[in-house]
């Protein structure tokens, strides 16, 4: 254990904490993917497939290419959500993490952290698909876009990385992560697929109203999930 | 709950549901616009309190469960969130056949049907993981329950601004005073029923963790 430890703010500790177990997923990320390789072709495989569901001659509408967007990362999310709980379950590192002396609620934000940039990237694979694929003027307003993926993505991953969390000993945990995230994050896919239809409609009042929800949506998960990932954890 | 309690209970329930109906088909005035149909509303609306009552009832028995490792919170937890699933049903069973009369279309995208749907949803959620997932997914369905119960304004928040860029229709009334006696005695008799099959539930719950308990007992 670091001796610095007790001189050290509990600000700088947590911060640093957290920092660190982002730090050594992304790094076990890097030399296995084992997340990112299956969830970035399975993200492309989605967005295809909604193609030939949806839209066979290759138009549609703001609607249209909102909902595949958000569904689409739906969908790729709980496979990176799962894949990096399944991960740490199969090592059994997550007992590790839990036994060090990193307070529960900085192994949360670590790990709500390196969920984020795995969905980031997801994201920076579909929304380029969809430009090409149906010519969505996606990029019309990147600000606002970006926005509205970065606010849903922590709002989709908080509630991720909760449930994940708990998973680790329930049987049945792939089909139990999809059945327990879907119907909490409703609230996020219909604020993230309303907001980019406003959006590809020029509408940037109702944008701005559903980036303003968004946020208010972050503020109550990521504050719950700070305070409720120490009981959730726990192996009583 | 004791014996006695139950008992007095059960016949105050048992009168209730006899009055209610006498006095909701008997005495009350049928409704101007909607006739018959308006019935519904003396069965609906007691069994949608219900169900946001005991979803509340469920989150607190969890967080106690989550917080303090409370097994009468689990127990607490468990018997409320089937309910939620029970009485949700009935109001999700109930609704449409209103809506049906009132807009014409069995289901419409409002703010309160879908609200009340994804509540619905997550306590479904609720009982599969703790009915399917094994003894760990208890703190898994504890979660839900507290997240779901935090969700409930922000699903009501979030199909309210859906809804309002669209037109929608407003279906605002005031109860008549000649159907307040109805309405009231079926409130009070529903409630109650509720409470007994709460009491009842909870009380399975017990004696189950209790077999559980002599069970290990024995083993050692």
């Amino acid at each position: 254990m670091d001796p610095r430890r007790d001189t050290v703010p509990a600000a700088v500790t947590f911060l640093r904490d957290a920092g660190l177990v982002f730090r050594k997923d992304l790094l076990v990320e890097a030399r296995g993917k084992e997340v990112l390789a299956p969830m970035l072709f399975f993200s492309v495989i989605v967005v295809f497939v909604f193609s030939f569901g949806f839209a066979g001659d290759g138009a549609a509408g703001a609607d249209l290419v909102s909902g595949m967007l958000w569904v689409g990362l739906l969908l790729a999310s709980t496979i990176g959500i799962g894949r990096t709980f399944e991960r740490e379950r199969e090592g059994e590192t997550f007992r590790a993490l839990l036994l060090t002396p990193a307070s529960r609620a900085a192994v949360f934000v670590g790990k709500l952290m390196s969920i984020l940039v795995f969905i980031a990237l997801a994201e920076a694979v579909v929304v380029p698909l969809l430009v090409v694929l149906f010519g969505a003027p996606l990029f019309e307003h990147p600000f606002r876009l970006l926005a509205l993926l970065a606010l849903g993505t922590v709002g989709l991953c908080a509630i991720g990385a909760l449930l994940g969390a708990t998973l680790m000993r329930t049987r049945g945990r792939d089909v139990m992560l999809a059945i327990a995230l879907y119907p909490l994050v409703v609230p996020v896919v219909l604020a993230g697929s309303r907001g980019t239809a406003a959006l590809l409609d020029h509408d940037l009042a109702g944008a701005d109203l559903w980036l303003r929800f968004l946020l208010a949506f972050d503020a109550v998960f990521v504050v719950l999930g700070l305070w409720i990932f120490e009981p959730l954890v726990s192996e009583a | 709950m004791s014996q006695k309690t139950f008992s007095i209970g059960t016949l105050l329930a048992a009168l209730g549901m006899l009055a209610a109906p006498m006095l909701i088909f008997l005495s009350a005035p049928v409704e101007r616009e909607m006739g018959f149909v308006q019935k519904i509303f003396y069965f609906h609306v007691p069994c949608a309190w219900l169900m946001f009552l005991f979803t509340f009832v469920c989150a607190a028995g969890s967080l106690a469960f989550l917080v303090k490792s409370s097994r009468r919170g689990d127990q607490v937890a468990a018997a409320a969130g089937e309910l939620v699933v029970l009485f949700g049903l009935l109001v999700l069973l109930t609704g449409p056949l209103w809506a049906r009369k009132a807009w014409g279309r069995w289901w419409v995208w409002d703010v309160r049907l879908t609200s009340s749907l994804m509540l619905w949803m997550i306590f479904v959620a609720y009982l599969l993981a703790r009915q399917y997932g094994g003894p760990a997914a208890r703190r898994l369905a504890a979660g839900l329950a507290v997240f779901g119960a935090a969700e409930v304004p922000l699903i009501y928040v979030s199909v309210n601004i859906w809804r309002t860029i669209h037109p929608k229709t407003e279906v605002v009334r005031t109860l008549d005073p000649g159907m307040r006696p109805a309405f009231w005695t079926s409130f009070a008799a529903i409630t109650m029923l509720g409470l007994l099959l709460f009491a009842l539930r909870l009380a399975l719950e017990r004696a189950r963790s209790d077999v559980e308990d002599l069970y290990l007992a024995t083993e050692d």
